[in-house]
């Protein structure tokens, strides 16, 4: 599982990425530094619980995307059926990159989860 | 590979249509404070527009018959001046200077009438106004007119008295006027109204709502079937939960958030208090939307009068 995060981390910017209980609990992480992780592991969560609520249920076939912009980075995660994928990135970074990164290895992980 | 906003960017550069309709906004909404009488407020939308589009038309004009209005006579004859060299033939500029140039002669004459029939008491001082008081008492006495029997027979010190009190009236007075400046709830919401029809112009924009960021909705224009409220809710929640999060990971402001759920997208900015979301389907021009929504996210509290 850590190999498939490596495959987002790897992009120049990425601070870090953690795949997380739809609860908040952490599944797996390539961080930098374990505070960050706590931190965005726990906002993603309860965002994404505050959007399934309001928008419906995120499916794996439906996902709800995110990204959230701010003046010194960008978070950005993938919220399926059974788990979500988080990315902290620096303000310079490529989200179209991260996008498309995020979906595939959304893919990867379902499939590494059934087994 | 480029980004997704450079990509979006670029093909916002190739609509100058959208931009020059987009821009023309601030120029009604200019238009909108010139006519309730806050010039001021409406050189500062003219100059958001040319910051646009340098050269709009009638972002100048408007700007011109501002000047005039606050007798910034240097500013408006340069504006003119600009106006003539880059419009040499335009006959709607040529119309303009002229009404311009009749209604300054008008005012002017009938500000000579005013001033000759009445004196300027606010500037005048207490001893001299109790002396024209005197005069005029005099000249009723002399003129044996019956109406002087009101000022003849009051004491000088309640004369003074009334004379303040008038004074004070019309420093009110003048004080309502000024607030009148400010916008009527109806302009309000249709300026509100044009700016989230505005948005909503846009091809792929499904639908816009303006909340405060406590959730409550300002206005909204939003597709069918969507709960306004609950979206608002939603939002709200969004930047709050954010904003905790992204302070403690050192990441400064939230300037905007990009939501996605199968084809619809939700576009969220937030300034001023206040939160703009933006309903749209998969392909739209983004640059165009951002744009639109900052502008009207800086000029909110100036609409809303807050």
């Amino acid at each position: 599982m850590k190999n498939t995060i490596e495959k987002i981390t790897s992009i120049p910017g990425v601070r870090g990425a953690a795949v997380i209980t739809k609860d908040g609990l952490l599944i797996d992480k390539v961080f930098y530094d374990n505070e960050s992780s706590e931190v965005v592991g726990a906002m993603v969560a309860q965002i994404s619980r505050e959007m399934e609520n309001s928008l419906g249920k995120a499916t794996d076939e439906i996902p709800i995307l995110a990204t959230i912009y701010s003046s010194n980075g960008e978070i950005v995660f993938l919220s399926q059926s059974d788990f979500i994928i988080a990315v902290l990135c620096e303000k310079k970074t490529n989200i179209g990159v991260i996008t498309i990164k995020i979906k595939d290895i959304a893919v990867e992980l379902k499939e590494q989860l059934k087994k | 590979m480029n980004s997704l906003e450079d990509d979006l960017s670029n093909s916002f550069d190739g609509n100058i249509g959208s931009e020059r309709e987009s821009v023309l906004v601030f120029v009604s909404l200019a238009e909108e404070f010139f006519k309730n009488g806050s010039f001021e407020e409406a050189i500062n939308y003219c100059r958001m527009a040319l910051q646009q589009i340098a050269d709009l038309k009638e972002a100048k004009l408007l700007l011109y018959k501002c000047f005039v209005k606050l007798g910034l006579d240097k500013d408006a004859d340069n504006m003119k001046i600009e106006l003539i060299s880059e419009n040499p033939d335009d006959k709607e500029v040529q119309a303009l200077f002229n009404d311009v140039e009749e209604s300054i002669d008008e005012e002017k004459q009938i500000k000579n009438e005013n001033e000759a029939s009445t004196p300027d008491i606010i500037n005048e001082p207490k001893h001299e106004l109790v002396k024209s008081v005197d005069e005029a008492e005099e000249k009723i006495r002399s003129e044996d007119n019956t109406q002087s029997t009101d000022i003849s027979n009051m004491p000088k010190h309640e004369l003074v008295e009334a004379v303040d009190k008038a004074e004070e009236e019309i420093k009110s007075g003048t004080q309502e006027v000024s607030d009148t400046g400010m916008l009527s709830a109806d302009q309000t919401e249709n300026l509100l109204d044009n700016a989230l029809s505005e948005i909503n112009k846009i091809k792929g924009v499904l639908g816009s709502i303006i909340i405060e960021e406590s959730g409550i909705i300002i206005k909204e224009k939003t597709v069918e079937g969507l709960d306004a409220e609950v979206a608002s809710a939603l939002f709200s929640t969004i930047f709050y939960v954010s904003e905790d999060s992204i302070e403690k990971l050192n990441l400064g402001q939230i300037d905007r958030v990009f939501i996605e759920i199968g084809k619809v997208r939700v576009y969220l900015f937030k300034g001023n208090g206040y939160i703009i979301g933006i309903f749209t389907e998969e392909i739209v021009k983004i640059g165009l939307i951002h744009v639109k929504a900052k502008q009207l996210l800086l000029n909110i509290k100036k609409v809303l009068g807050v």
